[in-house]
C-alpha cells in the first residue's frame, strides 16, 4: 500500500531494513530528515535503517512531498481537495496521510491546503480482540452508551474498531460515523479495516449529519464514532433520545479531566453515558466506570 | 499485350488503394478526435458530480479507436512512471503535444479549476474534430475516385 506513493529510495530502505508490521508512522518534512515511528518510538531513517542520530538520515524535498500526495490521490487532487481541507487523505489499505501546508481560506473557512510542506503517513494495524476486556461491561445483553476516554495515541480508534466488529458480530446493526475516515478507513466506499459484517459506514461527513440522517435512513441499533467534541454533544443527546445506543471516544487525560471539560459536565449529570472506559498507555484499559463514575473494575 | 493489361489492372488497383488509404487516414483522424473529445467530456461530467480518480476513469473508458486506446494506456503508464510520453501515430507533432499536455495536466488542481480547464480543452478538441470531419467529407470520398482515375490514367499510359 505505501509502495504506491512513497519515493523509491525510501521504499527500498523500508523493505530491506524494517519490519512493516512494527512500523506505525512515516513522517516526511521538506528539507529535513525522514523520521519513523517504529515499535512506538521515533527514529531517524537512514540508508542502513533506523537510528537516533540525524546524521546520515535520508531527507525529502518539497517536490517529493507534493508527489506523495498526488500519487496517494491516484493522480487526482481534484478528488481529494475536500478532505485535504480537513488536513488528511485516506489511501487504500487504511493508510491515513496527515498533511501540513498553507491554508487557502475563503471567508474564514479553510477551502484547502496548498504548498504542502510535510506529511505524516499513519499505517494502521488492526488489533483484533483488543477490546475483549471491555465488551462484557458494555454489551451484556443490550449495548450501553459508552465513552472511551484517553489521551492521543493510546489506541482509542483501534478500540472503537474492535468494539464495532464485536458488537456487529452480536447481530446489532452498527453505524460507524467515521468523520475523519480513521475507524473503517473507507476507500472508494469500501472499508479497508474490519468493522464487522453488520456495520454501515458514513465517511467524511459531520457527526450531526451521521447522527441525524444516518439514523433516519439506516436505522442503526448502535452508533460508533470517534473524537466527540462540545459541538457534537447536542446531536449525541438527540441520537440517544431517539433510542439508538452510542459508543464514542473523547480526548482526555483521565476520568477527572473528562468531568472538568467544558460542556461535558452536563452530559455526565444527565447520565447520557452508562459506561466510561479509560485507556492508559497504548491500548491498556485502566478503568471502567458506571454512569455515576463509580469504578466497576 | 497480356503484360500491359496486367500492368494496367495493377496500376488501377494501386491508384484505388492509395486513394482509399488516404480516405481511411482522414476517417481515423476524425474518429480519434471524436474519441478524444468524448473522453474529455466524460471526465468533465464525472468531475462535476462523483469526482472519480483519473486512473479509474481512464480504465473505464471504452473506445474502438486503436490509437486513442494506445494513448490512454501510455497515459496511465506515464502517470505511474512519471514520464509523459505518447506515441505519434498519424497525429502531427503539434496535435500530439496538445493531447499529451492536456492529459498529463489532469489531476493537478482542485475540482473547480479542473472543470474549467477541461471545458477549454474540450472546446479545442471539438474544433479539431470538426476540422477533421470537414476534411474527411471534402476529400475522403473524392480521394478514392481520384486515386482510381489516377490509376486508370497511369495504366493507359503504360498501355
Amino acid at each position: 500500500m505505501i509502495e504506491k506513493f512513497l519515493p523509491e529510495y525510501i521504499i527500498k530502505i523500508i523493505r530491506s531494513r524494517l519490519d512493516i508490521s512494527r512500523l506505525y508512522e512515516i513522517r516526511l518534512r521538506a528539507g529535513r530528515p525522514v523520521t519513523v515511528n517504529y515499535d512506538g518510538r521515533y527514529y531517524y531513517l537512514g540508508r542502513s535503517g533506523i537510528g537516533r542520530d540525524c546524521d546520515g538520515a535520508v531527507t525529502v524535498d518539497v517536490s517529493a512531498i507534493q508527489d506523495v500526495i498526488v500519487r496517494a490521490s491516484d493522480f487526482s487532487l481534484y478528488a481529494v481537495y475536500d478532505t485535504i481541507a480537513g488536513g488528511f487523505i485516506t489511501v487504500s489499505g487504511g493508510v491515513r496521510i496527515g498533511i501540513a501546508g498553507t491554508a487557502v481560506t475563503d471567508g474564514g473557512r479553510v477551502k484547502t491546503l496548498k504548498n504542502f510542506s510535510s506529511v505524516n503517513i499513519r499505517i494502521p494495524h488492526e488489533v483484533k480482540g483488543c477490546a475483549d476486556g471491555l465488551i462484557p461491561f458494555i454489551a451484556d445483553g443490550g449495548v450501553r452508551n459508552t465513552l472511551i476516554v484517553s489521551p492521543p495515541g493510546c489506541g482509542k480508534t483501534t478500540y472503537l474498531r474492535d468494539i464495532a466488529a464485536a458488537i456487529s458480530q452480536k447481530q446489532f446493526n452498527v453505524l460507524v460515523a467515521d468523520e475523519r475516515a480513521e475507524i473503517a478507513a473507507a476507500h472508494n466506499g469500501v472499508p479497508q479495516l474490519d468493522v464487522g459484517l453488520n456495520s454501515d459506514v458514513l465517511s467524511g461527513c459531520p457527526k450531526s449529519y451521521a447522527f441525524g440522517c444516518g439514523i433516519r435512513s439506516l436505522r442503526p441499533d448502535v452508533i460508533i464514532t470517534d473524537e466527540l467534541s462540545c459541538e457534537d454533544f447536542a446531536a449525541a443527546e438527540e441520537a440517544v433520545l431517539s433510542g439508538v445506543r452510542l459508543i464514542a471516544s473523547i480526548h482526555s487525560a483521565d476520568i477527572k479531566d473528562v468531568v472538568n471539560k467544558p460542556g461535558i459536565s452536563r452530559i455526565v449529570d444527565n447520565r447520557l453515558f452508562e459506561r466510561y472506559a479509560v485507556l492508559e498507555g497504548v491500548g491498556r484499559l485502566s478503568g471502567v466506570y458506571d454512569a455515576d463514575l463509580r469504578p466497576l473494575m | 499485350m497480356g503484360v500491359r493489361l496486367l500492368l494496367f489492372l495493377l496500376s488501377t488497383a494501386v491508384g484505388a488503394f492509395a486513394g482509399d488509404l488516404y480516405r481511411r487516414y482522414l476517417a481515423e483522424r476524425r474518429r480519434y478526435f471524436g474519441e478524444y473529445r468524448r473522453f474529455l467530456r466524460y471526465v468533465g461530467s464525472d468531475l462535476g458530480f462523483r469526482r472519480t480518480d483519473i486512473m479509474t476513469l481512464t480504465g473505464g473508458f471504452e473506445t474502438a479507436d486503436a490509437l486513442f486506446k494506445k494513448h490512454l494506456s501510455e497515459y496511465a503508464d506515464g502517470l505511474k512512471s512519471g514520464v509523459a510520453r505518447l506515441s505519434g501515430g498519424y497525429l502531427s507533432r503539434e496535435e500530439l503535444e496538445t493531447v499529451k499536455s492536456t492529459l498529463f495536466s489532469i489531476g493537478r488542481v482542485d475540482a473547480e479549476t479542473q472543470i474549467a480547464e477541461l471545458k477549454a480543452a474540450e472546446s479545442d478538441a471539438d474544433e479539431r474534430f470538426r476540422a477533421a470531419e470537414r476534411k474527411y467529407l471534402k476529400y475522403g470520398v473524392t480521394a478514392v475516385k481520384l486515386g482510381l482515375l489516377g490509376g486508370i490514367g497511369l495504366g493507359i499510359l503504360l498501355l
